[in-house]
């Protein structure tokens, strides 16, 4: 997070940040969880909707909904 | 048959032989053939009417007589037949002579310079402008003049002159294709307009190849890098500065001076107005000052336009008014404007979508920002006023709207002009210069963070990208936490967006420092939110980031300002 003066955004940054990613579902387990991966590291995320080898998104933990698979690129800056 | 000399023609069959210089007259008839065509009939018309005629003996079967043309009239008359053609008739006689100047026409070819009158028999003198001879000197057979192009050989003897040849083989120069003048050994090919055999065959000399690998001019280049902007004026380094600030605010609307002071106006680089502060002496200002009306502060040669927004007054002896101000592009968000959805049905870029929200009279100039398309469909905003959807658009890739202080006017540049790892390079240049002495104050708090090299950048939708981003020359690690944002749907997006997150990280000192604010011909001016400022010292000097900016001036026209910056600790690097 960026250095500000900005009294609004250092009063959010206070607040913390839902987290959110997209991840790749392993395995879906019978107590209602997933084995997700996200770039090789795994963790995992509550709710089993998203299939064995689908993107999911996961906010605070929890698949929302399938996400979509989108091409990657590599840049420098 | 060519035109000699004296203009007249020569006949072309006639050989002279000569002789010793016996001039043989040349036959001078000939037969010519004419070919006449049949005669025919003058008249064709004319018919004849032949009547029956008498057979004199009945028992001669041949006994005919001449029969006899009933009509006079009527009989052809055939005479001598004419030629058909009347150009075709010649008189066949022998021919004459055309120009008695023939006979004599050829004599010794004499050098062009020298004019002279030859004796030769029986013939007889030709006019002096025909005895010139136009072609040039004649060399001797032995002789060959080296042009350097050619060598004309010409015979001159007299008795290669009356040889036994037709003249005009007599006079066929050859044209000897001779070595150049320098290198008798080389000769150069030339075809189209290059040499044909490169390297050795140009006689000339030394030389260079036009078109070839070898460079002929020795190109002293300049290898510096042309920097991005003209650089900031230097500063003038004095032991004391003797500032007159001014200080002037009017009514916009009637253009009235108010008894306003202690201004203090503010700007940081993530908000989205400039905020006023201000002190209000008398009572016929405070009414012309009233909420929602707009005013102008102007000093050292830099205005703001602000809108009152709200004022309080305390009651007593003088009472005094103060009012809070904040710049037109306030009037861009609630409540002045509504909430909307919107979702772009067709592709568009991203520099047309930040334009396409500003409302009637408002415009956005860009800076440094490198657009992209955004594909149908993937930019969509639900109930946000155009400021909150601009701001989303700006979040996208890591940019910053500044508000122009007086104009309805957006600068939108990215939040690091430049990145940390940039400030220094030999293409920049900072927008201001700030030297120690004209600090008045300066103060610092350090904020301790881990440096990253990359990050990984990625859209939410079906038009998104994954960018990883890695700073140039890392490994990309360690990575920063992965920004998601509707609007990654390019690589350009994603990599403008990554530069700032790795811009952002590493351990920074905010510095703030009070200085002096001068007109803009003078440095440092005034210094705005975004720009790269070089502080110098005795000691060191520094680049950094403006975050924020606060002009201020106290009950005497003192105008300070007040800026932060943002010193990158070099993490990067």
């Amino acid at each position: 997070m960026a250095t500000t003066v900005n009294p609004y955004k250092r009063f959010k940054e206070l607040l913390g940040s839902s987290s959110k990613q997209i991840a790749t579902v392993l395995t879906t387990y019978s107590d209602g969880t997933s084995l997700v991966t996200v770039r090789g590291r795994n963790f995992t995320a509550r709710g089993t909707d998203v299939p064995v080898g689908r993107k999911a998104w996961i906010v605070n933990g929890d698949i929302i909904s399938e996400a979509p698979d989108l091409p990657v690129y590599s840049v420098t800056v | 048959m060519t035109t000699y000399r004296n203009g007249f023609t020569y006949r072309t069959d006639l050989a002279y032989k000569g002789n010793d210089g016996v001039f043989q007259k040349p036959v001078l008839s000939r037969a010519i053939a004419i070919a006449a065509n049949d005669a025919q009939a003058q008249n064709p018309a004319i018919e004849t009417a032949w009547v029956g005629i008498e057979r004199t003996d009945f028992e001669l079967e041949t006994g005919w007589q001449f029969a006899q043309a009933q009509n006079q009239n009527n009989m052809m008359p055939w005479g001598k037949p004419f030629a058909l053609s009347q150009e075709a008739e010649l008189a066949h006689s022998e021919a004459i002579a055309m120009s008695f100047d023939t006979e004599t026409a050829w004599a010794k070819p004499l050098p062009a310079n020298t004019e002279a009158i030859s004796a030769w028999g029986e013939a007889i003198a030709l006019p002096e402008i025909i005895y010139s001879l136009h072609w040039s000197k004649t060399y001797r057979a032995d002789a060959e003049k080296n042009t350097g192009w050619l060598t004309i050989t010409h015979r001159y003897e007299g008795e290669f002159y009356r040889n036994k040849e037709d003249y005009r083989s007599f006079w066929k120069y050859r044209l000897i294709n001779r070595p150049l003048a320098l290198d008798n050994s080389l000769s150069t090919g030339w075809g189209g307009y290059t040499a044909k055999l490169n390297d050795n065959n140009i006689p000339w000399g030394d030389g260079f190849h036009v078109w070839g690998t070898e460079t002929p001019l020795e190109w002293t280049s300049d290898p510096t890098p042309l920097p991005d902007q003209p650089a900031p004026p230097e500063p003038e380094i004095e032991d004391f500065y003797n500032m007159a600030t001014d200080l002037t605010v009017i009514d916009v609307a009637t253009q009235t001076a108010l008894a306003i002071d202690d201004v203090s106006m503010s700007l940081d680089i993530d908000s989205f107005a400039w905020t006023l502060s201000a002190r209000v002496l008398n009572r016929a200002s405070m009414n012309l000052a009233m909420p929602s009306k707009l005013i102008k502060v102007s000093t050292m040669g830099y205005d703001w336009i602000f809108v009152v927004e709200s004022y309080s007054s305390t009651r007593g002896i003088g009472t005094t008014y103060r009012i809070q101000a904040s710049s037109q592009s306030r009037m861009l968000d609630a409540p002045w404007q509504d909430i909307s959805s919107n979702v772009e049905a067709a592709a568009t870029t991203w520099k047309q979508a930040a334009e396409s929200l500003m409302p009637l009279g408002w415009s956005v100039e860009f800076n440094r920002i490198q657009d992209y398309i955004i594909p149908a469909g993937a930019w969509s905003y639900i109930d946000k006023t155009l400021k909150a959807a601009l701001a989303d658009l700006l979040e996208a890739i890591g940019v910053v709207a500044i508000p122009d202080m007086s104009q309805q006017v957006l600068h939108i540049q990215p939040r690091y002009k430049y990145a940390p790892w940039e400030y220094n390079a030999a293409s920049t240049e900072p927008d201001v210069i700030v030297h120690e002495a004209m600090i008045i104050s300066e103060s610092g708090q350090y904020h301790p963070a881990n440096v990253h090299n990359g990050v990984w950048v990625s859209g939410n939708s079906r038009h998104g990208v994954i960018v990883e981003a890695v700073r140039e020359g890392t490994d990309g690690l360690p990575a920063a936490a992965d920004v998601y944002h509707d609007l990654i749907v390019d690589v350009d997006a994603g990599r403008q967006k990554a530069k700032q997150i790795i811009a952002a990280s590493g351990s920074k000192t905010l510095v703030t420092l009070e200085t002096i604010i001068t007109d803009e011909q003078a440095s440092p001016g005034l210094i705005t939110p975004g720009m790269l400022v070089e502080i110098r010292s005795d000691g060191e000097t520094w680049r950094g980031i403006c975050l924020s900016t606060n002009v201020a001036g106290a009950g005497l026209p003192a105008i300070t300002q007040t800026i932060t910056v943002e010193r990158d600790h070099g993490d990067h690097s």
